[in-house]
């Protein structure tokens, strides 16, 4: 379906859904060029940033597109508010539309957090993270960063290597890639890669680096905790390099070219080699710029077009 | 003295099937004739069960209550009244509690349904006093909802009720292997980022407790299997499914709806179907799995909304259309009371008169906000289920029931 009330997860866009929210976010991303880069599009209007979850790029990019769409944009992050004393979070979305906000992004640490704040109808709601369930502006922009760079998506490959079984990137990613017609690999240990992940995203699953990188035309890279090696699910970061970190040889196995997208922020030295971001087929810097115009472009769609604005 | 004339009854412990009429005095069995032959002496105040089932009297295995004093909760009153409104003449109630006194109150309720206490079996690392509490009235005990993780005192349980003559009830679930998980572990987990119970978590508790009762002896019961996989592994052990799982797969959780959210989860169309099988085969017992919870802790995020379900007032309808008239009374009367060791189950001459007579062909929707239960919340909600209580009969008088659909009086 086209972008419709919410933007909870992939549920919520079909491909042309996902093409509508790249081309307004190519005009965005114009108007970011400017040298002043202002438009009153939203002026008068009022996002409830909401975060229950330390956030500091996604939060600064979502401002930033407030901002150059000329909202208002308020911050209540979880420790500072009456969500520390138990509000649940049915109310606090309740309180954010008395106060008379227009939209509600929400950045919360369970699953499906979005989906149940969005059932309520009382306003937008976007997703800024939910868990480790999605995280949809992610993953548009990182589409539109590759569809940039490529021109086109259909018959590309990504890799997406790390614990993609704590990712909402990867979740989000991988299901809107796959939705544009890009094919998708996932790889890394088998504990944070099982078998169910494979039809659970429409990828395949590969647990070899070398095996999963060959044709590719992007490799995305994951963050990997060190919280997941304490639970026992990675042995160590010694061996989580050695079989699983890339660097310029191993990228050597995919496409000449490939595009390495990383969601930050990046362990260097674990993950990727840190000579990889200094190299050109590095996006993430473009993916950062690429955040303020996607989030510019689902909070216009949502506000100005949206079918849903309560 | 009452007499249901005219029913179908289903008694398969007596080998009858069809029309009947059933004289009951002093609370117990009198005769039950082909219906039509001429009435024993006596007044009697009879009522017209023409065209309904009748049938033991239903027992659920597998119940809550919580002893906990909350206004919102669900107390032994709401709880019955629920139950018999529903057709159960008789329930387990899994209290959690090793006091004496609680069990003794419990077992003293005899209407609208005859309550069974269930104590618990463990107290910190050792075993509570299952003797003052088999005295007191408890039937069996259990730990359920926890597992009972510790296999050695798993042992000591099994030979002390077995020597009291009272099962164990276990919730088979490894907890190392649960992982904390929400749903069950399998694609739909993943994507939707919930951390799933793989059904191993249940296979290798159901083959390690059936094996230690092998080794050990005791009687043991499962409170409630939910993976196919578990089946084979069952061994001398009785186990039950609640009603929610031979209906529902986890496609029911989409949309992170916490009324779905249950332990053990709700599983794959493959579970459902070989569940299914089993107790229409009557290797498995049908519980309600009953376990109110309130609103709040329903209406918020999946990962923090409480497990359980409403599920005294679905399940007997779920079960009889489900499985059929015997199979039903197999699953929710008579193999409930042999697992049990209690009257019930079959209507021979002298036995307790609790009976249910239904409308197997009433079709109603489930509306959770009209529970007679204090827990509202149920994953059936919106749905029609077929099959609906219309006389409940305990130890000879009426429970509850819609008098106007069968009364008559001769």
């Amino acid at each position: 379906m086209a972008l419709g009330a919410h933007l909870c997860d992939l549920d919520d866009l079909d491909a042309q859904g996902i093409t509508d929210v790249l081309d307004t976010a190519e005009s965005m991303a114009e108007i970011l060029a400017r040298p002043i880069p202002r438009v009153p599009a939203l002026r008068g209007r009022t996002v409830m940033l909401l975060f229950y979850e330390a956030s500091t790029r996604t939060r600064h990019s979502f401002e930033l597109a407030c901002k150059a769409l000329g909202a208002d944009s308020l911050s209540l992050a979880a420790a500072t508010s009456s969500v520390v004393k138990g509000e649940s979070l049915i109310d606090t979305v309740r309180t954010a539309r008395a106060l008379g906000a227009d939209a509600v992004v929400l950045r919360h640490p369970a699953s499906g957090a979005a989906r149940l704040a969005a059932t309520l109808n009382l306003l937008p709601v976007i997703n800024a993270g939910d868990g480790i369930h999605a995280h949809p502006t992610q993953a548009l922009l990182d589409v539109f960063t590759v569809r940039r760079r490529f021109g086109r998506l259909a018959g590309l490959q990504l890799t997406i290597v790390g614990d993609i079984l704590h990712s909402r990137v990867a979740r989000s990613s991988a299901l809107a890639f796959a939705r544009m017609g890009v094919k998708v690999v996932l790889c890394g240990p088998p504990t944070v890669v099982p078998p169910e992940a494979g039809p659970a995203l429409g990828a395949r699953v590969c647990h070899d680096l070398t095996e999963a990188l060959r044709g590719a035309d992007v490799v995305m890279a994951l963050r990997i905790q060190k919280e997941r090696q304490d639970r026992g699910l990675l042995p160590s970061a010694a061996e989580y390099r050695a079989l699983w970190g890339l660097d310029a040889g191993r990228l050597a196995a995919a496409c000449p070219g490939a595009v390495l997208l990383h969601p930050g922020p990046v362990n260097r030295g674990v993950e990727l080699a840190p000579e990889l971001l200094d190299r050109p087929e590095a996006a993430v810097d473009s993916q950062v710029r690429a955040g303020v115009a996607v989030r510019m472009a689902v909070l216009y769609m949502l506000l100005e077009q949206g079918a849903g604005a309560a | 003295m009452i007499a249901l004339s005219g029913g179908c009854l289903c008694d398969p412990a007596q080998g009858l099937w069809g029309p009947a009429d059933i004289y009951i005095r002093a609370g117990r069995i009198l005769a039950v004739v082909p219906s039509g032959s001429p009435a024993p002496d006596g007044a009697w105040q009879v009522y017209d069960c023409t065209g309904r089932l009748v049938v033991p009297g239903p027992i659920d295995t597998l119940c809550r209550l919580s002893p906990a004093a909350e206004p919102w909760r669900e107390d032994a009153d709401t709880l019955a009244a629920a139950a018999s409104s529903a057709g159960y003449t008789s329930l387990l109630v899994y209290t959690g509690s090793a006091d004496p006194d609680i069990i003794s109150g419990l077992a003293r309720v005899r209407r609208p349904v005859r309550l069974l206490p269930v104590a618990a079996l463990s107290a910190g690392d050792g075993l509570c006093d299952l003797g003052r509490l088999a005295a007191a009235g408890a039937v069996a005990y259990s730990d359920w909802p926890e597992p009972t993780s510790d296999p050695l005192r798993l042992r000591r349980g099994l030979a002390y009720a077995g020597a009291l003559g009272r099962p164990v009830v276990v919730h088979p679930e490894d907890a190392s292997l649960a992982q904390g998980g929400v749903m069950h572990e399998g694609s739909r987990s993943f994507a939707m980022g919930l951390r799933g119970v793989p059904g191993v978590a249940e296979v290798v508790a159901v083959a390690r407790d059936a094996a230690l009762q092998r080794a050990f002896g005791g009687r043991l019961h499962f409170a409630a299997v939910s993976a196919a996989e578990s089946l084979p592994f069952l061994g001398d052990a009785s186990a039950s499914v609640m009603a929610h799982h031979l209906v529902l797969t986890e496609a029911a959780v989409a949309g992170y709806d916490t009324a779905a959210k249950l332990s053990p989860p709700l599983r794959t169309e493959a579970d459902r179907a070989a569940l299914l099988q089993a107790a229409r085969s009557g290797r498995l017992l049908v519980a309600s799995g009953h376990r109110p919870t309130p609103p709040e802790e329903k209406a918020c995020e999946y990962d923090y909304a409480a497990f359980g379900a409403s599920a005294l007032e679905t399940a007997l309808a779920v079960a009889l259309e489900s499985l059929g008239p015997e199979a039903f009374v197999h699953a929710t009367s008579l193999g409930p009371a042999r697992a049990f060791g209690l009257d019930g189950g079959t209507l021979p001459p002298g036995a307790p008169a609790d009976i249910a007579v239904l409308d197997a062909d009433a079709l109603w929707t489930v509306r959770p906000e009209a529970f007679l239960s204090r827990g509202r919340t149920s994953p059936l909600a919106g749905r029609s289920v077929r099959g609906r209580a219309v006389l409940t009969i305990v130890g000879g008088e009426v429970a509850s029931g819609d008098l106007d659909c069968c009364i008559k009086m001769h």
